[in-house]
């Protein structure tokens, strides 16, 4: 057959599209089933535990509700895929003949990039179902479809008990003042305030010295950077018993500082921003000397405002090795103070000696991610930037 | 919003944590009493009813407090140990059972005959309290024990025409395990995890010890263990009724067991409440006997006094009063678990019918190796086991190569 425009009509690029749809529609509907089921379970799952007693009783009544609303869920991704189906179909008929092979490389790697967007969230989407079961299903996959991970007897009790609202935790809060402390959202404050404050210090120390490692003259200065770099040789594995020590002795044993201190010298941050400003042309700072420009005005008007993607990425690195920095933190908490509990630590409570609650360690994760998801999405740009800037150095 | 005025939110919001958040000093009541500091890894429901036990122990020693305090479980030990470097430790502590000796033999923590300990201590369960038995003395007080038993899904028995029991025997095991396996079917009798402690269970119904009575010398290479080694070797790879969860990345023992693929697994009873959520039909049966008859491996925690501490005497006083009969039949019932304390066995009702085979399990419980690095001793042993079940070594070769080893890196250090 001949078209109006004189190109063949390939029977393999027809083979191809028929290919590419079978894989559009599996995707389509076992993606979009699971993302219906996943929003109806959790419009349930709260409304099942309103008005409900606080306990066990509230999964049969969540569970019915779920098996009702299955026709529902499969009804809207079958609704779905149909419309995408037939959006897709009259896409590729109204598209002109010699631009139907452009058309299909570009479905091909549409579908391409949904998988790998499939795979890359499948662990969250599993953290998020998993953070809704009731214990001992967490485990148990559906016999009769694999890939439905979406809990079909959802359940409010893990962020109850890891937010210590549920009728247990607010019993045993009311006797112990203490008791009332020992709740995420203290482990969670405190993480953000060891981290961000770390970060911040980490970042302007380390932009200070790099400064003065890349553009002062001062005597021995490769030597001294040597045996700085040579530091990192050491696992910092070695240092944690002395410094300890030393965090005693200096009686910060179970205070923010603690969390911190023995780690704002960095020296891998040194290294990094010191490799990013030998970058930076040196007449940039004579003319501002020759403008009348300070020491510190150097550093602040030309210096920062230049490295900025790099020390963001500093910032971001460190804000990320203290949110989740469990050994130190661990060693230097004071138990008996849940002030002094941050969140790896808190969440390592969750594990018993042979036990771990998954659901609890699910939800629990589901709220520790919200710092350094929003953190990314804000600096990303930046980030990227930085990171491939610090790698290489011509 | 442009990016000048978030950073300046961010900033704001920053200040104002500081400003709320950075006070960590807490209100302590200062009631003049002496405070003992009780370091311990029990969950929420545990420490309520250690709470309670405190309060009734209190009413009894007036001018002494017990603070509770709960460290996570997965750092107890670097916890102890830098905490005990730089003299922070506690008064007393509940640890890991494998981790007393490593205490004790750092000359961390009390001999309990300084209190007489002799005198009360045939009130234990022998298999526990042996694990805090280093160099002829006792150390920790058994606190909580548990073991583990072989658990079954009475639905693939009576799907293979089976009665839903667990063989009394290997031999029956192995014969039971033939009718239960459909490999194209992904379905096993049995699955194994790939450590010491778990596979303990294999080396006890052999009589098989891993470590000689005076702690010198590496009884792996007996023919006992070999025996015993052997038996989970031709499970794999002779009679094939193994699913291989022991290889790395493999569905594990208990994914399998709750997802009906694997037919019998040991597991321990902390897993009882987890696997009724489940609502699939189980049972628990004793371990199959071998030629020493059925057997298993000891689990759980000791509590132990340290050293430093000006009044062990209390400590001592309290950690046995909690441990007592009374105090361990509450704390059993309350909480579905096994009793350390011989008085508790005749005092504990459970309506569990699974519980009353792991307290009948937990009587035939033999002592684990003692050792001070409990850890190296797996990662001598696990890999060589891992080389047999393979099919790279023969069971003689590698438990010949572990006790050398052992021998060499653990008890002759």
């Amino acid at each position: 057959m001949i078209s109006q425009h004189g190109g063949k009509m390939s029977p393999v690029r027809v083979f191809i599209f028929i290919v590419l749809l079978a894989a559009l529609i599996s995707i389509s509907y076992v993606v979009s089933g699971q993302l219906f089921k996943f929003g109806g379970m959790v419009i349930t799952a709260f409304a099942a535990s309103d008005g409900m007693p606080v306990g066990d009783g509230a999964a049969p009544a969540s569970a019915d509700v779920m098996l009702k609303l299955v026709p529902v869920f499969n009804g809207l991704a079958i609704i779905l895929t149909i419309a995408l189906t037939i959006l897709t179909v009259r896409w590729y008929i109204g598209t002109k003949a010699e631009e139907r092979a452009t058309f299909l490389k570009k479905m091909f790697l549409y579908e391409a990039l949904v998988i790998g967007v499939v795979v890359v969230l499948f662990p969250f989407f599993w953290m998020l179902c998993t953070s809704f079961k009731p214990s001992g299903q967490e485990l148990i996959i559906n016999k009769s479809n694999p890939f439905d991970i979406v809990p079909s007897e959802p359940t409010l009790q893990n962020f109850k008990k890891v937010l210590k609202i549920d009728a247990a935790s607010v019993a045993m809060a009311s006797e112990d003042p203490i008791e009332q402390k020992k709740n995420f959202g203290t482990y969670f404050l405190n993480s953000l305030l060891v981290a961000t404050t770390a970060a911040f210090l980490v970042t302007l120390f380390a932009s200070m010295g790099a400064y003065v490692f890349s553009k002062k003259e001062l005597p021995y200065k490769q030597q001294i950077f040597m045996l700085l770099l040579a530091t990192m040789m050491i696992p910092g594995m070695m240092f944690m018993v002395p410094q300890f020590f030393m965090i005693c002795q200096m009686g910060m044993f179970g205070t923010k500082w603690a969390m911190f201190l023995p780690h704002l010298a960095s020296v891998f941050g040194i290294f990094m921003l010191k490799q990013f400003m030998d970058t930076i042309p040196n007449s940039l700072l004579e003319a501002a000397q020759i403008d009348g420009a300070s020491e510190w005005q150097v550093f602040r008007v030309v210096i920062v405002p230049l490295a900025f993607p790099i020390i963001l990425t500093l910032f971001l690195l460190t804000f990320l090795f203290h949110w989740s920095n469990f050994l130190w933190q661990l060693i230097v908490t004071n138990f008996e103070n849940p002030l002094s509990i941050t969140l790896p630590v808190g969440l390592a409570l969750f594990r018993g000696q042979y036990t771990s609650e998954l659901g609890l360690i699910m939800s629990a994760s589901c709220f520790s991610i919200v710092p350094i998801a929003v953190l990314f999405l804000f600096a990303q740009r930046y980030f990227i930037e930085g990171m491939t800037q610090g790698a290489v150095k011509e | 919003m442009d990016e000048k005025k978030i950073i300046i939110v961010a900033i704001i919001a920053y200040l104002a944590l500081v400003f709320v958040c950075w006070d960590d000093s807490i209100d302590k009541t200062r009631d003049g009493r002496t405070i003992l500091a009780f370091w311990h890894t029990y969950n929420d429901l545990e420490e309520k009813i250690l709470k309670d036990v405190i309060k009734e122990w209190e009413a009894q020693n007036a001018s002494f407090t017990i603070r509770p305090v709960r460290i996570p479980f997965d750092g107890h030990k670097p916890k102890l140990r830098t905490a005990l470097t730089v003299g922070q430790g506690p008064d007393m502590a509940r640890v890991d059972w494998s981790f007393v000796c490593e205490l004790a033999r750092k000359n961390a923590v009390v001999d309990l005959e300084t209190f007489n300990f002799s005198q009360i201590r045939g009130q234990y369960l022998k298999a526990p309290l042996e694990t805090g038995l280093i160099d002829g003395k006792y150390y920790g007080i058994p606190d909580q024990t548990t073991c583990v038993a072989m658990f079954y899904n009475k639905k693939m028995f009576v799907d293979a025409g089976l009665d839903p029991m667990v063989p009394p025997t290997w031999e029956k095991f192995i014969e039971v395990g033939k009718k239960l396996t459909d490999s194209s079917r992904g379905q096993y009798a049995f699955a194994m995890s790939n450590t010491l402690w778990w596979n303990l269970p294999f080396f006890n119904t052999f009589g098989a010890k891993i470590i000689s009575a005076d702690g010198k010398k590496s009884e792996l290479n007996s023919d006992k263990a070999i025996a015993a080694l052997e038996l989970m070797a031709s499970l794999v790879n002779e009679h094939k009724i193994e699913a291989g969860a022991w290889r790395p990345g493999a569905i594990s023992p208990e994914q399998g067991f709750v997802n009906g693929k694997y037919a019998m697994i040991l597991m321990g009873p902390w897993n009882l409440a987890k696997f009724n959520n489940t609502k699939m039909d189980y049972g628990v049966g004793l371990i199959p006997a071998g030629p020493a008859g059925t057997s298993t491996n000891v689990g759980g925690t000791d509590t132990v006094i340290f050293k430093h501490s000006p009044y062990a005497k209390e400590c001592y006083d309290f950690l046995t009063f909690f441990t007592n009969a009374k105090n361990q039949a509450r704390w059993c019932s309350e909480l579905n678990q096994l009793p350390i304390n011989l008085g508790a066995y005749d005092l504990v009702e459970f309506e569990n019918e699974h519980l009353k085979t792991f307290m009948e399990q937990m009587k035939h419980a033999r002592v684990n190796p003692v050792v001070t690095s409990y850890g190296l001793l797996e990662d001598m042993v696990n890999p060589e086991m891992e080389a047999v079940l393979s099919g790279q070594k023969t069971a003689k070769e590698a438990l010949t190569s572990a006790a050398a080893k052992i021998e060499e890196r653990i008890l002759n250090q």
